[in-house]
């Protein structure tokens, strides 16, 4: 499951459009990086998408990421989520990690196969993981082992599907798609 | 006494006949449609379940339909109290993404908008957490100063609650003419009467015991699920985005981010009661120095997100609001994801609700603050 060679991230420098902000050169981001290489070692690659700092990890190597994170003063889970990517046939978990004393941010990010997303849950490492997982495991299916209470959370118990998935389709309310 | 769960808290629970009682999803003190599920021995509470999703309405999925700009109304519809924040949140991020500058007019228009906002959430929670805990009069006395609030916001911007002002490049027009003077005026008006409020409510005895005490949350469990907001400060984590994470005009103005180390309900209610005094700081220094100009930068006129992770974080009235926004190069966001302060906040409720009373439930409920939109989203 350690796919770690990914195919999306390979054209994106050259095909970023003239809308996208010059990177700036923001000492305290530098530190960040170096601080994190430091704190996972060769177990994360640095994952050069715009924005907010992101790490690549593999799903087996994830929770033990994690734990070295919260071990480094990462004490604040932001949120955890998916983002879906039919055509590569993955989910891409996002793990928005922070500090409560100076507020600096990096994404951790895994991949999980589409068709058998399963992953190790991060609950007993920041509590309010548990909620967020439940959230994601509600909208996407993805499955968090060692997960203490993996139920849905937002829709009923007997919703059929995962909304959020891109492929999803709205079985029960009909809905009537519009050209706009 | 109240029966405590120690190590016998399993035979302690046994020896009564243990119940479940459904609080909500129609409660009035759990201000929505929020349903608590309780294990009870008689009137003490041993295990609580909050069930959520009542209103959920698939905010995320419908941000993936349309235009960044579009999508700034729907993030009224959140936490409806903090309506300016949610706009300004999601705008911090589009503007990250499209590398929009913010002209410095519309900075303050953003900083003043943010404060008032949450200073009328504020009156709105003291109110109802007096007629939470039984006292009507407060409940007046809140809304009386709230309408005041409004009607800057609705000379300003049309609206009253979901203000869809604050959007990606600035706001969406200037100030009427005399805007400075009205909240100026509303400032020399509320100041005292924050005092008010502390002689009419913290003041009271009845209300100190109900408070005193009762839903301690540990700054450990508090960093640990993520709390933020008074809900975390009352706690002792001393963290507020507008100082930790400044964003806008806030590292140019001073103010104090009031923390307190008790974690119970008084806590909670004294750090709020602060928070409005330290607002009004804030106000009268975004006035003071509130520059002419441009209220709206031009945004591109293809308003493609283009590839990458966003993160836009802001102070809501109850904790941290952030809008994640993954683009693809295209007009629509392929992912876009909201970290509600609430949801976090919620997740307290079950550790330090245990051992309480069934009233005590209302009170707690009260002081966490939360606003069930936001959660259920």
């Amino acid at each position: 499951m350690s796919e770690q060679a990914t195919p999306d991230t390979a054209p994106a420098p050259a095909a970023a459009p003239a809308a996208a902000p010059a990177p700036a050169p923001d000492p305290a981001e530098i530190a960040l990086r170096e601080e994190v290489a430091r704190i996972l070692g060769g177990t994360a690659t640095p994952d050069d998408a715009a924005g907010v700092p992101a790490w690549r990890v593999t799903a087996a190597g994830l929770s033990e990421a994690a734990r070295r994170l919260r071990a480094a003063g990462f004490d604040y889970l932001l949120f955890m989520t998916a983002v879906d990517r039919p055509a590569e046939a993955r989910f891409e978990l996002v793990y928005l990690l922070t500090r409560y004393d100076d507020g600096r941010q990096l994404a951790l990010v895994a991949d999980v196969p589409r068709e058998a997303p399963e992953i190790d849950t991060v609950s007993g490492i920041w509590a309010g993981a548990n909620w967020h997982e439940r959230e994601t495991y509600d909208m996407f299916g993805i499955v968090f082992r060692g997960h203490p209470f993996l139920r849905r959370i937002l829709l009923d118990e007997d919703w059929p599907g995962h909304p959020l998935r891109k492929d999803y389709v709205d079985t029960l309310h009909d809905v009537v798609k519009r050209p706009y | 006494m109240l029966p405590t769960l120690g190590e016998k808290g399993r035979d302690a629970a046994s020896a009564y006949e243990d119940y479940f009682v459904n609080m909500g999803p129609q409660h009035p003190s759990t201000h929505g449609v929020l349903r608590l599920v309780l294990k009870l021995a008689g009137e003490t509470v041993l295990g609580l379940t909050p069930v959520i999703g009542y209103v959920h309405r698939g905010i995320e999925k419908m941000g993936e339909a349309m235009s960044v700009v579009q999508f700034t109304h729907l993030t009224d519809r959140l936490d409806y109290l903090s309506a300016h924040m949610n706009n300004w949140a999601w705008s911090l991020a589009v503007e990250q993404a499209l590398g929009v500058e913010v002209p410095a007019r519309a900075e303050h228009i953003r900083v003043i908008m943010a404060e008032l906002t949450r200073i009328s959430s504020h009156q709105l929670w003291w109110g109802v957490l007096g007629m939470d805990l039984g006292a009507f009069t407060p409940f007046l006395y809140g809304f009386r100063d709230r309408e005041r609030v409004n009607d800057i916001f609705e000379k300003t911007c049309g609206a009253r609650l979901t203000m869809n002002y604050i959007r990606p490049g600035g706001v969406t027009q200037d100030v009427e003419e005399d805007f400075a003077k009205d909240v100026r005026a509303f400032c020399d008006y509320f100041e005292p009467v924050i005092d008010e409020y502390e002689t009419l409510v913290g003041g009271n005895v009845i209300f100190q015991e109900r408070t005193k005490g009762i839903g301690v949350l540990s700054p450990e469990l508090a960093r640990s699920l993520g709390c933020t907001g008074p809900t975390a400060r009352a706690s002792g984590v001393d963290y507020d985005v507008r100082r930790n994470r400044p964003y806008g005009i806030y590292p140019q103005l001073a103010f104090t981010v009031p923390v307190l180390p008790g974690g119970d309900c008084w806590a909670r209610y004294l750090v709020r009661i602060a928070e409005m005094r330290e607002s009004l700081k804030i106000i009268r220094q975004a006035l003071d120095t509130m520059p002419d100009g441009p209220v709206r930068a031009k945004l591109p006129a293809a308003l493609n997100v283009p590839k990458g992770r966003w993160l836009g974080r802001a102070e809501a009235a109850r904790g941290e609001i952030a809008f994640f926004l993954e683009g693809n190069g295209t007009a629509k966001p392929w992912r876009l994801k909201v970290r509600s302060p609430n949801f976090s906040n919620l997740a307290a409720l079950p550790e330090i609700a245990k051992g309480n009373r069934v009233a005590d439930i209302v009170a707690i409920l009260s002081t966490l603050d939360v606003v069930i939109p936001c959660i259920d989203r």
